[in-house]
């Protein structure tokens, strides 16, 4: 025995045990360091000692399952007051090879001297697995009830109350679960299937929460019916599935993403809803995928992680965000998505919705692609019709200075402007002299003198801004002749003097004809282009044919021809026009496609050296298996991480240096061509290097930029 | 005389003409740039003290680097970079131009733009013209001079 305990404390636990002994449970007292000194008979039959025992020696830690469940119910005691039981100890104990599950009632004894716990007396008790389970109901993630033959409730566990929004769980004691039922009749089926079954499994019942808010469990129920089948209680646990349910079914795509210990981004949580827009049938084939699986491109990717970032330093969710992705089938869809990183996970947990919008965003799409190009395609209509008037309008006024049957010789126009403008200045002299001979009124000889001197002291760089100016200064200068005709000076000198004028006027007329026919002819085939792209077809290669891919080509040069004279670009190929090598192809398309990237090769030429002419090059590469085209054009760069990232494949991207020297353009070709050559089975590819001793990243320098086309072949029996 | 710079990337397509008429114009001498580039080299020339700057609100950004930090803005809106540009440093690199006065030519509406109505730009309303509104020559040259007076 512990020397410690005094007699007086001694004499104490004594009286108290003597007290109980004689109750039908095992009472036993011990010390603090577990030393068994007092045990009446139910508790030597509980712990299996004879009545005769010496109970010197026994260690009541002995017959704990686990030794340091002991200290747990000491440190419990240790702060309870003294002369207090304590009736919640639950602990396992081992009776020789017997497990018991047990529940201690303790009366804690204090030393007075320092305070100090020294003995303890015990009622031990076992508890059914019923029981034991029991300990944990307030803390069970699921609600436990029972109820009466009323079906009104009469107990349940706090998980219950929190289900049913209810605060305390004494609030729902008496309550008819008709009451809690969000269709109050469906109590009485609920009896039925009880009477019929006594056991649901898997019940799913719709509830009112406090507040009015449903909640949709899921219940397993046990009924005991009496003799006369009538249920006397029912006893039960639900499980709140409203959000289990809503997830599953809401028709919006719901994901979690993770970053694994490898840094990679997986999903590891989806619904079927998101799954469905990936293009898998479950959930489950979603799961742990990379999410790099699905970008179109890493810059979309970016784009996305850096919005998404943005948001989250204003500690705010990424909302209405679009992005482009494509499913495990490689279709592309446009999702709008909102997205937020878990709190606490450092940026490697977020969650989110998607919706897909492919459809509508398409079929808008489609109707205003298909209204567009209507439009577009009656605006080429009319400005075609304008060339030709235009046409006819040179022709008529340029009959003398015609280089072919389109277009007339701009340098002998210049010749024989600048003759007429000559005469016409000999003819204002001589107007100035006999004007201030005969008295003419200065300020209306002011009025021809004040155009001359303008259309003779500036000279403009453009040939466009040269004619424009002269003409309207000989708009001026016609209405001030015609004013110095009431005067006295001589009529043929005044006639001869506005004949040159009228002279000025019609070469400057058809020299501004003539550039800007150059300008529509120029701008022409991206209308064409565009309008094609606009009133397209899928490609589809179910309804390819073979066809020759030379003579494809060849259209697409021919048709560029036009444009390319005008900037003027030479276009030099290497490839034997009669060869015939078949790609199994949709025509148009790849003729959109060849168009487009010999379009930008023109456009985006520069002169090499002087007046020495630009030139495209193409080149092309028969191969046993598919056919290699390279375009190559020397002059505007695209910038090395253009191409690195594929920028210039994504809809709508221009080259940042795109717009050099006014070129206009879509931003759609190349998404397009790319787009053509790839379901065609081919691949594009484009470089753009300095030219021969030019720095990497100085843009203003020329580059060599080369399209690469690969194409699979058909071979030939 | 009126020192005026004109900023547009079409003046030398449907601008052209207007173009023309300002070189008509005795009393005004212009000046023209076509991208955000030659217009930050004009404005920052100081011998140039414009008395009207006039502004195209979308235009490329030209061959100079210092426009990449607005490489992703997909509109080219460099119209109000420049005009905030010269605004916020009126006291150092445009301190030539604090008497200018800065007028808008444009084809999109004044409510699409509510930052050049607030600092630092400040653009009186009515400095902001719609090019559909001043279509005729004249209502375009009359557009300057008022712009002068503001």
């Amino acid at each position: 025995m512990n020397p410690a305990l005094s007699p007086a404390l001694l004499e104490q636990v004594r009286a108290a045990y003597e007290q109980i002994s004689g109750l039908p449970f095992p009472v036993h007292a011990t010390l603090s360091d577990g030393t068994m000194f007092l045990a009446n008979k139910a508790a030597r039959e509980f712990f299996g000692m004879s009545q005769e025992l010496d109970l010197d020696g026994i260690k009541i830690q002995s017959f704990y399952e686990d030794s340091r469940e002991r200290e747990q119910v000491l440190r419990k005691l240790r702060h309870s007051s003294p002369g207090e039981w304590h009736n919640n100890i639950t602990i396992r104990l081992k009776v020789g090879s017997e497990h018991r599950k047990s529940r201690l009632s303790t009366l804690p004894f204090f030393d007075p001297k320092d305070g100090h716990l020294a003995a303890m007396l015990n009622i031990t008790s076992s508890m059914t697995e019923v029981e034991w389970f029991a300990e944990f109901e307030d803390t069970f993630d699921a609600g436990f009830f029972e109820m009466d033959e009323r079906f009104a409730i009469t107990s349940c566990n706090a998980k219950t109350a929190e289900i049913l929004n209810y605060s305390d769980k004494n609030a729902l004691s008496g309550k008819p679960v008709s009451e809690l039922f969000w269709e109050p009749g469906q109590v009485n089926t609920l009896r039925e299937e009880l009477l019929r079954t006594q056991h649901l499994h898997n019940k799913r019942l719709k509830l009112r929460s406090k507040g009015g808010a449903m909640v949709i469990v899921n219940m397993h129920c046990l009924a005991v019916p009496d003799e006369t089948g009538l249920i006397t209680r029912a006893k039960g646990v639900i499980r709140d599935v409203t959000f289990d349910i809503i997830a599953k079914d809401v028709p919006v795509g719901l994901f979690m993403v993770t970053t694994n210990a490898e840094g990679e981004e997986i999903f590891s949580r989806a619904n079927e809803a998101f799954a469905h827009i990936y293009g898998f049938q479950s959930e489950e084939e979603i799961i742990g995928r990379p999410i790099n699986e699905f970008h179109v491109s890493p810059a979309v990717y970016a784009d996305f992680k850096k919005a998404l970032d943005e948001a989250a330093d204003n500690d705010l969710p990424l909302l209405d965000y679009f992005l482009d992705m494509k499913d495990v089938h490689g279709k592309k869809h446009n999702i709008v998505t909102n997205v937020r990183y878990m709190p606490g996970e450092n940026r490697r947990l977020r969650v989110g919705v998607a919706y897909d919008l492919t459809d509508h965003v398409g079929k808008q799409l489609r109707i205003l692609e298909a209204d567009f190009g209507a439009l577009l395609h009656t605006y080429i209509a009319t400005v075609n019709g304008l060339r030709d008037t235009m046409g006819m309008l040179i022709k008529a006024h340029g009959y003398d200075v015609m280089a072919n049957d389109k277009q007339i010789d701009r340098s002998i126009t210049a010749n024989v402007l600048s003759g007429h403008i000559k005469r016409l200045g000999s003819l204002v002299t001589e107007l100035e002299k006999m004007g201030t001979e005969r008295g003419v009124n200065e300020e209306l000889f002011e009025r021809v003198r004040k155009p001359w001197r303008r259309l003779t002291e500036k000279q403009m760089e453009r040939e466009k801004d040269n004619a424009s100016w002269a003409r309207r200064n000989m708009i001026e200068m016609r209405n001030a002749l015609d004013a110095l005709k009431k005067t006295g000076l001589p009529r043929e000198l005044l006639k001869s003097a506005r004949t040159e004028v009228d002279e000025i006027l019609r070469l400057t007329t058809v020299t501004s004809l003539s550039l800007s026919l150059d300008e529509l002819n120029e701008r022409i085939p991206e209308f064409y282009y565009f309008r094609d792209y606009l009133r397209r077809k899928e490609t589809e290669l179910q309804d390819a044919k073979p066809q020759n891919i030379i003579s494809i080509l060849l259209d697409a040069t021919q048709f560029l021809e036009e444009f390319a004279s005008i900037r003027k670009v030479a276009i030099l190929h290497h490839l034997n026009p009669n060869e015939q090598v078949l790609v199994n192809c949709n025509k148009a398309s790849l003729n959109r496609a060849f168009s487009c990237l010999l379009h930008n090769a023109i456009k985006y030429s520069w002169s090499k050296r002087g007046d020495n002419p630009a030139y495209i090059d193409i080149r092309v590469d028969k191969k046993p298996d598919s056919i290699e085209i390279v375009i190559e054009n020397w002059g505007v760069a695209i910038r090395r991480q253009e191409l690195e990232n594929d920028l210039i494949f994504q809809f709508g991207q221009r080259g940042q240096i795109a717009d050099d020297r006014g070129r206009s353009g879509t931003g759609i070709g190349l998404y397009d061509a790319h787009n053509i050559i790839t379901k065609h089975g081919g691949t594009l590819r484009l470089t753009s290097e300095p030219t021969f001793g030019n720095p990497a990243e100085v843009y203003s320098h020329p580059f060599i930029t080369k399209a690469f086309i690969t194409l699979p072949i058909v071979k030939q029996p | 005389m009126i020192k005026l710079l004109w900023v547009d990337d079409n003046l030398d397509q449907d601008l052209a003409e207007k173009r023309m008429s300002l070189l008509m114009e005795d009393e005004i001498e212009s000046d023209f740039a076509g991208d955000a580039t030659e217009a930050y080299f004009l404005l920052t020339d100081r011998e140039k003290e414009y008395d009207v700057v006039l502004m195209d609100l979308r235009h490329p950004a030209g061959p100079d680097d210092i426009w990449n930090e607005y490489a992703e803005q997909a509109d080219r809106k460099f119209g109000p970079v420049l005009l905030r540009m010269v605004k916020e440093n009126q006291d150092s690199k445009f301190n030539h131009l604090s008497k200018t006065r800065y007028g808008v030519f444009t084809i999109e509406t004044r409510e699409e733009n509510p930052d050049l109505f607030a600092p630092p730009i400040n653009l009186p309303e009515q400095n902001y013209k719609m090019k559909t509104h001043a279509y005729d020559e004249k209502d375009f040259i009359n557009f300057i001079y008022a712009l002068y007076k503001s």
